[in-house]
């Protein structure tokens, strides 16, 4: 566990931005998670991992390739079952939630970004953001506000009836922080965003991340193999081999008075 | 409801992406229709002449014949046997019945008293889609002919009383005439007649010349309105031979056939010749009017015992249904289309190999006891096709599911239930089904009205195809996609969403 001051070198060439002391209440905490997959006599993409994140903290989980980050965010976002070990969110018990239960949290507290996006692709921009909130039941008129303070906050307000064939990588990827901002959730996942971008798309959305963290206190945990990215964190996990070497506990994210009072950075 | 919206928007907006699911979905659905349609519809060989032989679309006989019998131990049933002087078209469809048949105890009288209260001619003339119905005119008779040698043959032939305003209007009977003409319906009470070439035996006049008919005596009727005929006095009448009526069966033509009963050389290695094969039934046509006056001749009155009633439909496309309003009327009588006959009765003509040098083939007429290939395995056929189908159905929903399992998966991410995913899948079936199926029948009911517009006397089983049809079709073509398309839809919304979107 790594704690500090502001400009502390997270040893991957940028710098942690931890300004303040630990702060923020935990809102998810992974306890001694590990998956074994069943492939031929069994392969352990992670073997042991413990790690938790503050309520507006913005984490960046590395390390090299087949390291089990992808397979770590799956586990925290309820998208698959821990073979040992367990996940709360906001002290709820994923293993004590059955799949309609896990559906609901991730409906109500969970936001996801992919690599590949994952946009539906008969759905406009438009629809795509506004999915989540049909899905929680929110009413048309405040659906079609907030879909439209979110894409003008990632800058896609002019291509919201754009299918996702008819727009850009990084159009794309936008248009996928907007859904997975759309509920306001506790917290947003994303795995590999820039992965499939250029690097200057993939800065455009890390500096979305940021300004979303910073302006609205929304909590992330981004997986990346770019160490490069380190910079936009409060924290740095670094993972070797299916387990956690670093970075496991949280720092202090920067609190400020748009995130206390939720309001939206459109 | 979000998604249920959501596949209907799919639905709507996949024309491209899932065309050939549609596409898949409407051939299910157009084999299940034209299965449907053949199962409703008429056999091979039941085309036009078999109508223009018996002047009639539905024949009305007076008893209901069955060939396999009750039940054991129910006596309600009996043997009967047709009386030997009773000629009726059910000795040309079905020549066991000659031999006898089982019939209920109770059953009627076998021929209709025209004069009696128990037959409803008038309701049967207001049935919806008749046009005509009449009592059949058939006599039993004996066509005389004279050789060189001055030897005298009698060939027992069926008289047959035509009505020429229908048989001109109704069936279009001049076409068939291919040697003579026929009658104009100004000849209604003429002494002409025309002759069914290739079923009659020995030397037989030529057209225009003097045709010799000799006619048995009725010397009265039984209980039962049957005729009791006296052969030992016979009733001479002259005729002009008009013509000879040559009914083709056209589609049955056969390689190295004759008319029956007559032999062909055919050298080995040589062109097998193809030859018309004719509705052979010995018969002499007369005009109705003449006809008329013959029966009051012989029988020493009017017509009053018919032994089966003619009816012309308006439209042949409902044929069937008509006949079926026709038997609600006449319980316990048999009411069938002449196609439907034809079909039963499962004529064929047969070309066998009688010597090998010279080569010679003869033809000859078929009965089937039962049912023709074709009938027997009807259901059968029905059934594959709907396996068939059902497993095209399948595989589209199949095919479906798996292009779409990484959605499944960012939809089980944001959010979404099994039973969402559900909804949104069957919906999507559904959608496809209800379009592909309609497209489909729309498919093969457009060709059948192409067939029907196209020709008057079309077999096509128009009748079959209507709303309930439709029902049937859309019905088990969205049923079939409904069970198939949820085994896969189910499993991919329990498969963690983490293997369906896949890493990255």
């Amino acid at each position: 566990m790594r704690e500090g001051g502001d400009g502390m070198d997270n040893g991957f060439g940028g710098t942690e931005v931890r300004s303040e002391a630990v702060r923020g209440t935990t809102i998810l905490c992974g306890t001694g998670l590990a998956r074994r997959f069943p492939v031929g006599e069994g392969v352990w993409a992670l073997r042991r991992a413990d790690l938790a994140v503050a309520e507006g903290e913005f984490v960046l989980v590395t390390g090299p390739s087949g390291c089990g980050k992808t397979t770590l965010l799956n586990l925290l976002g309820g998208l698959d079952r821990p073979t040992r070990g367990d996940v709360t969110l906001r002290g709820v018990s994923y293993s004590r939630l059955d799949e309609s239960g896990l559906a609901r949290l991730r409906r109500r507290e969970l936001g996801f970004v992919f690599q590949f996006y994952n946009l539906l692709s008969d759905l406009t921009a438009e629809e795509n953001v506004s999915l989540p909130m049909r899905l929680v039941g929110l009413r048309k008129a405040e659906i079609a506000v907030r879909v439209a303070e979110l894409l003008e906050a990632v800058g896609m307000s002019h291509r919201k009836d754009h299918t996702p064939f008819e727009l850009s990588g990084g159009e794309q990827q936008r248009i996928a922080v907007a859904r997975a901002l759309a509920v306001r959730p506790a917290i947003v996942l994303a795995d590999e965003p820039t992965g499939n971008l250029d690097s200057k798309s993939g800065r455009d959305i890390m500096e979305l991340f940021r300004r979303f963290n910073r302006e609205l206190g929304q909590t992330f945990v981004v997986v990346s193999h770019d160490p490069g990215f380190a910079e936009y964190a409060h924290r740095v996990v670094r993972m070797r081999d299916g387990e956690i070497v670093s970075g496991g506990e949280p720092t202090a994210p920067p609190r400020t008075a748009a995130a206390v009072q939720g309001g939206s950075p459109a | 409801m979000v998604f249920f919206q959501m596949a209907l928007r799919n639905v709507a907006r996949n024309w491209n992406r899932t065309g050939m699911i549609i596409v898949s979905m409407a051939l299910a659905s157009a084999m299940v229709t034209f299965t449907w349609t053949l199962s409703g519809g008429y056999g091979p060989g039941t085309d036009l002449p078999w109508r223009q032989l018996v002047g009639a679309d539905i024949v009305i006989y007076p008893n209901r014949f069955v060939f396999g019998g009750p039940a054991e131990g129910d006596v309600s049933w009996e043997w009967r046997r047709l009386c030997p002087d009773q000629p009726s078209d059910v000795t040309l469809f079905h020549p066991s019945l000659a031999e006898g048949y089982l019939s209920p105890a109770d059953a009627p009288a076998p021929v209709f008293d025209l004069a009696g209260p128990a037959l409803p001619l008038d309701r049967l003339q207001e049935v919806e889609g008749v046009a005509a119905v009449v009592p059949a005119r058939l006599l039993q008779a004996y066509l005389v002919s004279e050789d060189d040698k001055g030897t005298v043959t009698r060939t027992p032939v069926l008289l047959r009383g035509r009505d020429l305003t229908a048989d001109t209007e109704a069936f279009g009977i001049p076409a068939c005439v291919v040697e003579g003409r026929y009658f104009r319906p100004s000849q209604q009470d003429d002494w002409v007649a025309l002759v069914n070439g290739p079923g009659l035996k020995g030397p037989a006049p030529r057209v225009g010349e003097r045709l010799e008919l000799e006619v048995p005596v009725i010397r009265g009727f039984t209980a039962d309105g049957l005729p009791v005929v006296d052969h030992g006095r016979l009733r001479p009448y002259y005729f002009l031979k008009y013509g000879v009526v040559k009914l083709s069966l056209g589609s049955v033509n056969l390689r190295n056939e004759l008319p029956p009963g007559q032999a062909l050389d055919v050298r080995p290695g040589g062109a097998a010749p193809t030859w018309p094969v004719f509705i052979d039934t010995p018969e002499v046509w007369v005009p109705s009017g003449t006809f008329d006056r013959i029966y009051r001749e012989v029988a020493g009155q009017s017509l009053r015992y018919a032994p089966e009633l003619l009816v012309r439909v308006q439209d042949m496309s409902s044929a069937k249904v008509v006949a079926s309003r026709l038997g609600a009327l006449l319980p316990g009588r048999a009411v069938l289309t002449v196609p439907q006959e034809v079909g039963l009765s499962g004529i064929r003509y047969q070309a066998s190999l009688t010597n090998l040098a010279p080569f010679t083939v003869r033809v000859s007429r078929v009965y089937y006891e039962r049912t023709s290939l074709a009938l027997d395995v009807r259901a059968e056929l029905n059934a594959a096709a709907f396996v068939v189908a059902g497993f095209l159905i399948a595989a589209n929903m199949y095919i479906l599911v798996a292009q779409r399992r990484r959605e499944i998966g960012v939809l089980k991410a944001i959010g979404a239930g099994a039973g969402d995913i559900l909804v949104l899948f069957l919906t999507e079936a559904l959608g496809y089904a209800l379009v592909g199926s309609l497209l489909g029948f729309g498919a093969v009911r457009a060709l059948t009205l192409l067939s029907l517009f196209s020709s008057p006397a079309s077999l096509v089983e128009g009748s079959s195809l209507t709303f309930e049809a439709l029902g049937v079709v859309t019905g088990l073509t969205t049923v079939t996609a409904l069970a198939f398309g949820f085994l896969p839809a189910w499993s991919a919304a329990v498969t963690p969403s983490a293997n369906l979107i896949g890493g990255g």
